[in-house]
């Protein structure tokens, strides 16, 4: 026997060895799509979804799976819908996130442990969210905390059409590939974070000489403050539906244009 | 995170500049620290290095606690303009994280290594590991920000004065250089006084805008001549 065989058998003594074999190979393309995650892109929901689409090949018997992660922000931590595999997905995230504020994948983040249902309109665990999906003809659910070593950064959850579809071993292969993906989401999140502030910076780092000759434009045309300038500026820019830094960038324009053909008359 | 109020001040008004709804500098600089200490637990901090046309920006923002004394790891992440989305090719960023255990990063980028895979410009030139041991900078410098914004609307005021920007350059240059100040105070100048009417140069006295002209009780030397 080899080590791949062993690992095989260890993994799912019950099931036939060629299915065990296949599971355990879908398994392997899943992880294998985690290297390289972050291809084409640095998009947070873009390789999410990626990741949505690795686990439903992962996980025998899945149709759709989606990701959600905790984030923090300034009113505390909640937990976010950010990619899904399919759209009967996203419409699942709508009722359990946006609508109810109940269902597996919730549980699963804030009890740190995997959910299983494979009877979802009459599982009195999500007495509202359950009837309301099996009505969609989605009737099994397998959630998966993505857990760190002392913290769960979000979930992965995997939907299928069919009463019972995800039983133990099905559970087995979703958390071994939640344990890397977790990692993996959670550094790409860092990189496409520092990738974002970089952005940001550059962006505003760029646009605001010329925000700020067009306050000394106004300033010099009105004798006002800088801020009664700048809330100009902005009023400018509301009412024309156009960024600040275009805004700007036209009225000072219009200024050096009028300076140069003064300048060529003298 | 320990942001000074310089900087503070400094994000808020880059912030500004963005004209996003929703978008705050600093959220995102506290969100990166939260997550970048998940990764790695004695994350220290970061410092972010910029450079696009022709402006630099550096700032540091350590945990509270930390001293730059206690760096022990660091992790250089360079991002080249065509992943920034920079439209100047001359552009540069890095983003510095800092940890005070040895060899803190490494797990991190050789993950990251292996996640970002072929994506272009961001192979594993792009994470250098430890070659960045002291911050770059005073963590709390003054703000240069803040007085390149004072310039900056200086040079607006004079060109709605019927000055181009070669000319408001120079007037600003000469205003300095005859009131034997520095740019921004040259500049906060001629902000005290924006609607003062002001000539085409500084060739005579009597066209002289107000702000240019000694102060009772000043130095009186000659301007240098306007070529």
């Amino acid at each position: 026997m080899t080590e791949f065989d062993d690992e095989v058998a260890i993994l799912a003594p019950a099931l036939s060895f060629e299915q065990a074999r296949a599971d355990d190979l879908d398994l392997r393309a899943g992880l294998a799509g985690l290297a390289g995650l972050v291809s084409g892109s640095l998009d947070l929901q873009e390789l999410l979804t990626r990741v949505a689409s690795f686990a439903t090949r992962a996980i025998p018997g899945a149709d759709g799976a989606g990701v959600t992660l905790l984030r923090a922000n300034q009113d505390g931590t909640r937990i976010e819908a950010l990619a899904a595999s399919a759209p009967f997905v996203r419409d699942i995230d709508e009722i359990q996130y946006v609508v109810l504020n109940e269902g597996p994948c919730i549980t699963a983040t804030l009890d740190r442990r995997t959910v299983r249902s494979g009877s979802l309109g009459g599982d009195r665990q999500w007495p509202r969210f359950g009837p309301r999906v099996g009505r969609l003809g989605v009737h099994s659910a397998l959630s998966l905390p993505l857990l760190l070593p002392d913290q769960v950064v979000g979930a992965i959850n995997v939907y299928a059409h069919g009463k019972d579809v995800f039983d133990e071993h099905a559970a087995e292969l979703g958390e071994l590939f939640a344990a890397p993906a977790a990692v993996a989401v959670h550094n790409a999140q860092v990189l496409a974070q520092a990738l974002d502030l970089t952005i940001q910076l550059q962006t505003a780092l760029s646009s605001r000489p010329v925000i700020d000759q067009a306050i000394g434009l106004l300033r010099g045309r009105t004798g006002g403050s800088a801020v009664e300038a700048f809330a100009r500026l902005r009023v400018i820019s509301q009412r024309e539906n156009v960024k600040l830094a275009v805004v700007a960038q036209r009225i000072v324009d219009e200024a050096v244009r009028r300076a140069r053909a003064r300048s060529h008359e003298t | 995170m320990d942001i000074s109020t310089a900087w503070a001040a400094d994000l808020a008004a880059l912030t500004e500049s963005l004209d996003e709804p929703g978008t705050d500098i600093s959220q995102t600089l506290r969100q990166l620290a939260a997550d970048t200490k998940i990764a790695v637990h004695s994350y220290l901090g970061l410092s972010a290095i910029l450079s696009v046309g022709g402006r630099r920006l550096e700032f540091t923002a350590l945990e509270e606690d930390a001293e730059p004394e206690d760096i022990r790891a660091s992790l250089r992440i360079s991002f080249p303009p065509a992943l920034s989305g920079s439209e100047d090719p001359a552009a540069t960023a890095s983003l510095i994280l800092f940890a005070a255990m040895p060899g803190a990063f490494l797990d991190l980028a050789t993950d990251l290594s292996w996640l970002t895979g072929s994506l272009d410009g961001l192979d594993t030139a792009a994470f250098v590991l430890d070659e960045d041991l002291t911050v770059p900078h005073d963590p709390a410098p003054p703000s240069g920000l803040k007085a390149r914004s004072t310039i900056d609307q200086a040079i607006g005021v004079l060109i709605s004065q019927g000055n181009t920007p070669e000319q408001a350059h120079h007037h600003l240059d000469l205003l300095a250089a005859y009131t034997r100040v520095d740019q921004p105070t040259a500049a906060e100048a001629i902000l005290a006084e924006p609607d003062q009417p002001s000539t085409a140069g500084l060739r005579a006295d009597d066209r002289r805008p107000a702000h240019t002209r000694p102060q009772p009780g000043a130095d009186t030397h000659q301007p240098p001549q306007d070529p």
